[in-house]
């Protein structure tokens, strides 16, 4: 049977979608950052009727990103960011290791239910996973109170406000994309590698640090990206319990409901995608050696 | 004999941990490690709701506040002395399904708005993701990397900067609920896409067409009779995950929300703010009723397409 490439015509409404409702949106983000905020704390306003191509290149200019890079609220917020993103995505690596090795490489009744356990927070929302720690390490919540009971002292009261709360939280929806993406290394590592390495003498340092680290290196890297990609975005979690840090997704989120700057917000979300795509498409490419379409 | 060899042979072949590699010490010690952090972790996990779920139906002195003068409030039917009574439940004895009558009289059409969300995200990414996936794995076509490329763009890019890219964009859609839909399509769709192409590549579905076709069967035939049955349980699994990421989405759909058109996780959003913790909890109870029957089945279900397509969830 001959390929006709006529049946690819199957593709075109994805291609349809994705060009209108992806592609178009994002170079309209990037385009309206560079023109002049409108803001009501500047006290400009919109002007009426939607802009043309001419009218935007009279427009256009940096304004928005001098404001960006020249205010230290701004670059603190950035700052914030990707520190807590990076901690959360190196920590939920190193937790979820675990896991993902029990997963694969033993045997227990309940396994499936483990593993439905693990995914719980997958399709949680920010929100909730705020919600929680506030009822487990907010002024009053369980952790506190079991440990009132105990000790008579309500030791880590008010974690959930901090910057460790705020790690805590962020770890709590990683987990199983974390384990997920782990456990499908684990599972495509060859163990004849590991069994060859003993029995020529190896010791278990020595099986961990040359055979099984250096092989798995590829998909912990991405697993990092990923966990920074995420974090970076996710502004649930932030809303509710980032009290004393200004973060970038809230700082994008109190723009447009505060000040109705939408300029500036895409502005932000342009330095945010910015971020966010290089670590992907850099870090991750290096890291998964082989690409997810592409045949084995 | 021979049996016996040649089942060592396969278990050989396919890497099972032979016993004398976790005799050691240091490698019991590790797993034994490993099964603590395990535990912990699912503990971890699990704590919150086991609290919620308490908070959800204990009763509260701490009434009279603005958890009581909701809007949906009002429109009930107890009144008077009913409503009275029932605030005296609620003060005096130990467990209470008030909450939970309060969240769904408030927030009731929200939810049913974000399980309409939800069912029409799964039909939708089917009909295209199926057809898509078919196509990218099929055919070999100009810009093909480039489409698959852009259909996992969603992952690793924020959602409030595409909801703010969005609501820019499409003024005309902002005051509808397809603007919602449409942020968790762009979401969800990469779920389906690598649950269906992950299948295809794994077996060769274009030597059944060629036999279906030597055979006599039309296309139509051989879609619905040959690929179509091939891909059941890919689109079983890919239609379960994009239910539970849809159920779920906030960080694009919160700033798409209308007044008139919230899913549900902006509701609890609300109640958070706005609401003691008995209704935040009973809220979030509900959430995860609605949320564990389609994680649960995704596990059962779920085998090799599930591993493949939780990879960079």
């Amino acid at each position: 049977m001959k390929t006709r490439a006529s049946g690819a015509v199957l593709v075109l409404p994805l291609v349809v979608f994705l060009v209108v409702f992806l592609l178009y949106p994002l170079c309209y983000l990037a385009a309206n950052s560079l023109v002049p905020g409108g803001g009501v704390l500047e006290g400009r306003t919109k002007q009426v009727g939607g802009w043309s191509a001419g009218q935007w290149l009279r427009t256009v200019t940096v304004e928005n990103y001098v404001k960006l890079f020249g205010d230290g609220y701004y670059l603190s917020s950035l700052f914030h960011s990707v520190v807590l993103s990076l901690a959360v995505a190196i920590g939920s690596v190193i937790l979820c290791i675990a896991p993902a090795w029990v997963l694969v490489r033993t045997q227990f009744p309940g396994k499936r239910l483990f593993r439905a356990v693990l995914t719980i927070p997958m399709a949680f929302s920010g929100v909730i996973v705020g919600f929680m720690i506030v009822i487990m390490l907010g002024r009053w919540g369980a952790i506190p109170a079991v440990l009132h009971w105990l000790t008579g002292e309500a030791y880590l009261s008010m974690t959930a406000y901090t910057l460790s709360g705020l790690v805590v939280a962020y770890v709590y929806f990683e987990i199983p994309r974390a384990t997920l993406t782990l456990e499908a290394a684990i599972r495509k590592f060859d163990f004849d590698l590991d069994a060859a390495a003993r029995s020529l003498g190896a010791t278990l340092w020595q099986r961990l640090w040359y055979v099984l680290v250096p092989l798995l290196l590829p998909a912990i890297i991405s697993t990092v990206a990923l966990a920074f990609a995420v974090s970076m975005g996710s502004f649930g979690v932030a809303l509710i319990i980032a009290k004393k840090f200004n973060l970038l997704p809230v700082d994008i989120f109190l723009e447009i409901t505060g000040y109705a700057n939408f300029e500036f917000a895409s502005a932000l979300c342009v330095v945010m995608l910015v971020i966010t795509l290089t670590t992907n498409l850099y870090l991750r490419r290096i890291g998964e050696k082989r690409y997810v379409f592409k045949e084995r | 004999m021979s049996s016996r060899s040649a089942s060592a042979v396969a278990a050989a072949v396919a890497g099972r941990p032979r016993p004398i590699a976790l005799t050691t010490l240091g490698v019991r010690l590790l797993t034994s490690v490993a099964y603590v952090i395990s535990v912990l972790l699912a503990l971890a996990i699990l704590s919150p709701v086991a609290v919620s779920f308490w908070g959800a139906m204990t009763t509260s002195k701490a009434m009279g506040t603005a958890s009581e003068v909701g809007p949906g409030w009002q429109a009930t039917t107890t009144t008077g002395s009913g409503v009275f009574a029932e605030r005296t439940q609620a003060q005096t004895g130990f467990f209470t399904s008030l909450w939970y009558r309060y969240v769904f009289r408030v927030y009731g059409r929200t939810i049913l708005f974000t399980l309409q969300l939800a069912v029409v995200s799964v039909v939708i990414t089917t009909l295209i993701g199926v057809a898509a996936s078919y196509a990218l794995v099929r055919y070999r076509f100009r810009g093909q990397a480039l489409v698959e490329e852009i259909v996992l763009l969603p992952m690793s890019i924020p959602g409030i900067a595409v909801a703010i890219a969005l609501i820019q964009a499409h003024t005309t859609l902002r005051p509808t609920w397809y603007i919602i839909l449409v942020g968790h399509l762009l979401y969800t769709m990469p779920f389906m896409i690598r649950a269906v192409t992950n299948t295809l590549r794994s077996f060769d579905f274009v030597a059944l067409e060629q036999a279906a076709a030597s055979l006599g069967a039309t296309w139509w035939q051989r879609m619905c009779w040959v690929i179509l049955p091939n891909l059941k349980h890919a689109i079983l699994v890919g239609s379960l995950l994009v239910f539970a990421i849809s159920l779920g989405e906030f960080n694009a759909s919160f700033l798409l929300n209308t007044p008139i058109n919230q899913s549900y996780p902006a509701a609890l959003y609300d109640t958070y703010n706005l609401d003691s913790f008995q209704v935040s909890s009973a809220a979030t109870m509900i959430f995860m009723v609605l949320l564990f029957p389609a994680l649960i089945a995704l596990q059962y279900v779920g085998g090799r397409e599930l591993e493949e397509a939780g990879q960079g969830v």
